[in-house]
């Protein structure tokens, strides 16, 4: 018998070395992966979610959890996580300017350990870069974490590049210290999340929208 | 130091004030205003006060010019000898500019004396520190460089944007919103100007001219050019050129258009640094050492410039305006009625106490308070490094019993992580990058409103300032409006200004792997984190 509490546990303390220790004896002792993923890291992400949207939990915490979420997720899918395009793909940046992306790929794990397909092109990206990756990817959505204010002319272009492709209808989300205190009419974008879940939030409630 | 009680009608304030002050400079320091029509020279009998308590200075001449009855006092010539009461007959109308205090006027007065060449020309000189948030603005009296008069207020381009970004896309969007920014900041400066020569008896048609410093966006706007320019991340390393289009002039006066005023925009340094930032290094003085030292000046975008003995290394924070309480919940601007100073319990009290700047009913807090009291709830053990309530049950810590309640939520503290974390990133950033360790650090100055009633101590322990000797920390109010009155004094401000450029380097924080790990870090409450 085997319990998920101890790696629950441990990725709400955002206890890196903890969580990544679980996650091994749990594998060690033939847990699957996807099942980790159900029934440890779901139920963990599940309930910070909770905190965060009673405003619970800070910047600080949601790192540290995000750092050892990677870190777990690095652990148990060594040649990294298997995803398919049935429930969405996104493509995910941090815009020219910016190299910051711990912010990025926080919203990445979350993303992709909830099953979405997530492309990333890293920091320092080209709006055009991005674009073009949102059209050959067929993407749903476009995600954007800008940790430095200075990055926002860039996130104003994103909309109208993705209309010079001709893919004007793809949803963009912007995130990140720099950005979640704008609007989404300040910033030409969908939707503004004060985190990663309220990003996940806004790309299930479309999903529901366009599935009805 | 000593209490001055003020009754106005049916209100109350308390003021706490240096001995030698008359009883009008008391009450301009707590910004309450006093009905005048001379400049406190005793001449117009005025500003008639009841004394009802406490040991004043001798009638002067003038007082015994108009036979006082024997309670009653002038309060431009009576100097209180120690705590004292008194009734405020005829208050002047409520202004929305705040009189800067004297506290910032003794210290205009030495740096003044102490580096300008004086102009032998009659009139006035106006000099302006052109912010995102606030305007502040003095008026100088010729030759003598004699401190005239000064005030604080919001800048009313707030309605377009609340940041630079904001103001800067709205007036390249449309040229109708250029034009109205650019407006609503001469209006403002003009409104000021009528406010100081209304209660200071100023002749406006003698001001000569009016020199602005202020960060680069604001300086674009108010000259209305290339706000698309500084909005493309291409051009952040150039020269940004700010050059008042067709001449324009500042009117303070329009029935009067003879009497405009020459304007001088202090040029930008380059990207987003101001001459806000050149002003403030000149006036503290610290390229002019070969020992290092660090210039932070708190605001809507904080600056940061490290010297380093040769070279300053300048960086932008990004620390939002959460150290000008905005976005706090019971945030409120350092006036009166905020809670200033929060202090630990006294023995056997369990409660924080608190300072109320005039000391009247609390109405909310402003950054320093807010610093102290996180620092406050970390050394009780209420909340951890992390920012969180320890106590599981709770989320809010309320500062006030009475049922005006000061409470301070988990939002509130992060947006205080987030901004001190940026800070301090970008001190330890530039440290590295300098090669200057933290400990050979000479002088500190830290400059912005927010600096008046800032305790170091307090602000080293949840790691905003680094760890040093208090002894090299200053407080400097407004560095960039003393540099901007040393620029309008000093007709060969330009040279010094062009030399200290020529010694300024910018790093983006944007560029640069190192910083998030570093800002990650600094999120904790506690010591600054990553110093060398």
């Amino acid at each position: 018998m085997y319990t998920m509490d101890g790696l629950i546990k441990a990725l709400l303390d955002g206890d890196r070395n903890r969580a990544v220790a679980e996650a091994a004896a749990l594998v060690s002792k033939g847990v699957s992966p996807d099942s980790i993923v159900l029934n440890g890291i779901d139920p963990a992400m599940n309930r910070l979610d909770a905190k965060c949207t009673i405003e619970q939990f800070n910047l600080l915490e949601i790192m540290l959890v995000g750092r050892c979420l990677t870190a777990v997720i690095t652990e148990i899918f060594p040649n990294g996580i298997a995803s398919s395009r049935d429930k969405g793909t996104v493509v995910i940046a941090a815009l020219e300017g910016d190299v910051h992306d711990i912010g990025k790929n926080i919203t990445k794990m979350l993303l992709a350990s909830k099953g979405y397909h997530v492309i990333d092109c890293g920091k320092d990206c080209p709006v055009e870069k991005l674009a073009e990756t949102a059209l050959n990817e067929k993407a749903d959505a476009v995600f954007v974490s800008g940790l430095i204010t200075s990055v926002i002319p860039n996130v104003r272009k994103i909309k109208s590049q993705l209309e010079a492709l001709g893919i004007g209808s793809i949803s963009v989300v912007a995130g990140g210290a720099a950005l979640k205190q704008s609007t989404p009419e300040h910033l030409n974008v969908d939707f503004v999340a004060d985190n990663a879940f309220e990003g996940l939030h806004y790309l299930e409630s479309k999903a529901a929208v366009s599935n009805n | 130091m000593p209490f001055l009680k003020v009754f106005i009608k049916d209100s109350q304030s308390l003021v706490k004030f240096e001995q030698g002050l008359t009883i009008r400079e008391i009450l301009e320091s707590a910004d309450i205003r006093i009905r005048s029509g001379c400049r406190g020279t005793g001449a117009c009998g005025l500003c008639k006060v009841r004394i009802i308590d406490g040991n004043l200075s001798a009638l002067t001449q003038n007082e015994e010019h108009f036979s006082l009855e024997t309670d009653i006092r002038l309060a431009c010539q009576a100097v209180p000898l120690g705590d004292a009461s008194v009734e405020v007959f005829y208050p002047a109308p409520e202004s929305k500019w705040h009189i800067l205090n004297s506290r910032y006027r003794q210290m205009i007065a030495s740096s003044v004396k102490d580096k300008s060449c004086r102009c032998a020309a009659d009139g006035y000189k106006v000099a302006v520190d052109l912010g995102t948030t606030n305007i502040m603005l003095s008026v100088l009296e010729m030759p003598s460089a004699r401190w005239i008069g000064g005030r604080r207020g919001a800048n009313p381009q707030t309605e377009f944007g609340l940041d630079i970004i904001s103001r800067l896309t709205a007036a390249s969007a449309s040229e109708y919103s250029a034009r109205k920014q650019q407006e609503s900041a001469f209006t403002a400066i003009s409104d000021a100007l009528k406010d100081i020569a209304d209660r200071e008896i100023l002749d406006l048609s003698k001001i000569t001219n009016c020199t602005i410093v202020g960060n680069t966006a604001m300086l674009t706007l108010l000259a209305g050019c290339c706000s698309d320019t500084l909005l493309d991340p291409a051009s952040w390393g150039c020269i940004a050129q700010c050059v008042v289009s067709n001449g324009r002039k500042l009117l303070v006066n329009h029935s009067e258009p003879e009497h405009s005023i020459d304007i001088d925009l202090v040029q930008p340094f380059a990207g987003f640094v101001g001459s806000d930032m050149l002003a403030g290094l000149y006036a503290t003085g610290i390229t002019e050492f070969s020992t290092p030292g660090l210039f932070i000046d708190f605001g809507t975008n904080t600056e940061i410039a490290l010297w380093d003995g040769d070279t300053a290394w300048i960086a932008s924070a990004s620390g939002g305006p959460s150290f000008e309480a905005s976005g706090i919940s019971c945030g409120m601007p350092a006036d009166a009625g905020a809670i200033s100073r929060v202090l630990m319990p006294d023995n056997g009290s369990s409660a924080l106490g608190f300072e109320v700047i005039n000391n009247t009913e609390p109405k909310g807090i402003c950054g320093s308070g807010l610093i102290d009291m996180i620092a406050c709830l970390l050394k009780l053990g209420v909340i951890d490094s992390r920012g969180r309530f320890i106590a599981e049950s709770q989320n809010s810590y309320s500062l006030c019993a009475e049922a005006l309640k000061i409470n301070i939520n988990p939002r509130d503290i992060d947006m205080i992580q987030r901004a001190k974390a940026g800070i301090a990133a970008c001190v330890v950033m530039l440290c590295r990058r300098s090669g200057v360790a933290i400990g050979s650090l000479k002088r500190i100055c830290v400059a912005g409103v927010f600096g008046r009633y800032l305790d170091i101590s307090n602000a080293q322990t949840i790691g905003l300032l680094p760890r040093l000797d208090p002894a090299v920390f200053e407080l400097w109010e407004n560095a960039a409006l003393i540099g901007c009155e040393m620029a309008a004094l000093d007709p060969e401000y330009r040279q010094r200004l062009d030399s200290i450029r020529k010694q300024c380097t910018i790093l983006n924080m944007g560029n640069d792997e190192e910083y998030e790990p570093v800002f990650f870090e600094n999120l904790y409450l506690g010591c600054i984190e990553g110093m060398n």
